[in-house]
């Protein structure tokens, strides 16, 4: 009877082992796979979700920024206008000509600017507000509301040729630049504003600068309720794939920078 | 020697659990697995029979039976793959398969032995459908839970029956040669963990819940 070889066992014992491991290596792949492309599609559909919802917020915000915009205007500008219009018409005297005509037409005037004026408030009424107006002229009358309020000198600079940005995020991003200036309004004091828009085949970048008070960034880091305004931002731009950069100087002003890079879009 | 082994035992309750799912499997090719499973029960007993009590060689009967094994499974991933050219693969699998194992009885094996050539071929083949069935699982990850799929644990159980009894099968030549008595009885252990492990694949296969996805073939 012929010997038995143990090389040739050993041989089988582990060739089989390792076809075992290779089918267990198999289907632990498949498994590990779809957890983590589920993990993945999880994540996605949340960063969507939570897309739709700051879309919306930032929506509603501007309605509300542009309710509270008429109103001021409403009140400050067009009623001091009509009062004013309406003074002239009761100061007014039949049985004394000369002046008359004067008052007349200081009247016209007044009617005219108040009509104007209402017009103007009304193209701000529209609910397609970007879209229609597109985000450099949504600025630019941002800053002219600024400026007309006298609270600080505005400039708007812009380099290289603009072009649209995806509808949603023009909207985000103008919802940042209002922010932004309500701040500096609210806060900072300052005599100037600048905003610079730089359009680059890749990126949009934006700077909205300012001269006023500055403050300090430190507290920032911590997890305290200060500065959220400014980490909402920072959210918001990180939603829409942007970078987000504040710097302040105390009494030398604040810069805002946010980077755009062109064709960012959630699906 | 009693005709009831534990192997057969597992075959009974795979059989059994598959008769009772049979209505849930109505409409799919998964419906023909009960009878087939009784195919296998009554193949286990007849060999069993014929060896032990006969006392005859049954080498012929599993031929004809794992041949059969081979063209059921290859039905079964045909009608349960999605993509084209894997479906085709499977049916020229089917058609060419037989072929094989007969030149392979009447030239190179005989009748009398074992077709461990042919095994090894359609035990890749096997592997190879799995993959493939693994691969569109892969592709098409949100598809329902895997622990829910029938097919998914068909395939598993198939994938780690084959892949175990390949390297045997590989060295079926050798180990006659040189280790006939150790490897018969190490193969032996090897098979019947692998039959109870395949077995009790099916039958957590037909436990699920999940209904089995439908033969897109018209």
């Amino acid at each position: 009877m012929q010997k038995e070889s143990p090389e040739i066992i050993i041989t089988l014992i582990a060739g089989t082992i390792t076809f075992l491991l290779l089918g267990a290596l198999m289907i632990s792949f498949l498994f590990l796979y779809r957890r983590r492309h589920r993990r993945h599609l999880q994540e996605k559909e949340q960063l969507r979700l939570s897309y739709e919802r700051e879309l919306l917020k930032s929506q509603l915000e501007i309605q509300e920024q542009t309710f509270k915009n008429i109103s001021q205007e409403i009140h400050d500008n067009i009623g001091q206008v009509l009062s004013l219009a309406k003074l002239n018409l009761a100061t007014m005297d039949i049985t004394q000509p000369a002046g008359l005509e004067q008052k007349i037409g200081d009247s016209k005037k007044l009617v005219s600017q108040a009509i104007y004026d209402l017009r103007n408030l009304s193209h701000g009424l529209s609910t397609d507000y970007i879209a229609d107006r597109g985000l450099v002229r949504a600025i630019e009358h941002e800053l002219e509301m600024i400026k007309k309020s006298g609270v600080s000198e505005t400039v708007f600079l812009m380099e290289g040729t603009g072009y649209p940005l995806d509808k949603e995020n023009e909207l985000i991003l103008y919802r940042i630049i209002q922010e932004t200036l309500n701040n500096i309004i609210k806060h900072a004091a300052s005599q100037k504003i600048i905003i610079h828009l730089h359009y680059r085949p890749e990126e949009l970048t934006l700077s909205i600068i300012d001269n006023g008070k500055g403050f300090d960034l430190t507290p920032l880091t911590n997890n305290s309720s200060f500065g959220l305004g400014i980490k909402n931002m920072h959210n918001r731009a990180r939603l829409i794939g942007a970078g987000f950069q504040i710097s302040s100087t105390l009494d030398e002003g604040t810069s805002v920078s946010i980077s755009v890079p062109v064709g960012t879009h959630i699906t | 020697m009693s005709l009831l082994s534990v192997n057969i035992c597992f075959e009974l309750a795979a059989f059994i659990v598959s008769a009772l799912a049979y209505p849930k499997l109505k409409g799919t090719s998964l419906r023909l697995f009960p009878f087939f499973l009784l195919f296998i029960v009554l193949v286990e007993l007849i060999g069993r029979y014929i060896h032990a009590v006969l006392l005859q060689e049954n080498a012929w009967l599993y031929n004809v039976s794992t041949t059969i094994e081979f063209l059921f499974y290859a039905y079964i991933f045909e009608s349960q793959l999605r993509d084209a050219t894997f479906k085709k693969s499977t049916v020229r699998f089917m058609l060419f398969y037989p072929l094989l194992v007969l030149l392979n009885l009447l030239f190179v094996q005989g009748f009398r032995h074992f077709h461990t050539y042919t095994m090894v071929v359609g035990s890749i083949f096997m592997v190879i459908f799995c993959g493939l069935y693994f691969y569109e699982l892969l592709l098409n990850p949100l598809e329902g839970e895997l622990r829910r799929d029938p097919m998914f644990w068909i395939s598993t159980g198939i994938l780690f029956f084959y892949l175990g009894d390949l390297s045997y099968n590989l060295l079926f030549t050798l180990l006659q040669k040189y280790a006939k008595n150790t490897s018969g009885k190490l193969f032996q252990n090897i098979n019947n963990n692998l039959i109870l492990m395949l077995y009790s694949c099916y039958i957590i296969a037909f436990l699920c819940r999940k209904n089995p996805r439908k033969s897109l073939s018209p």
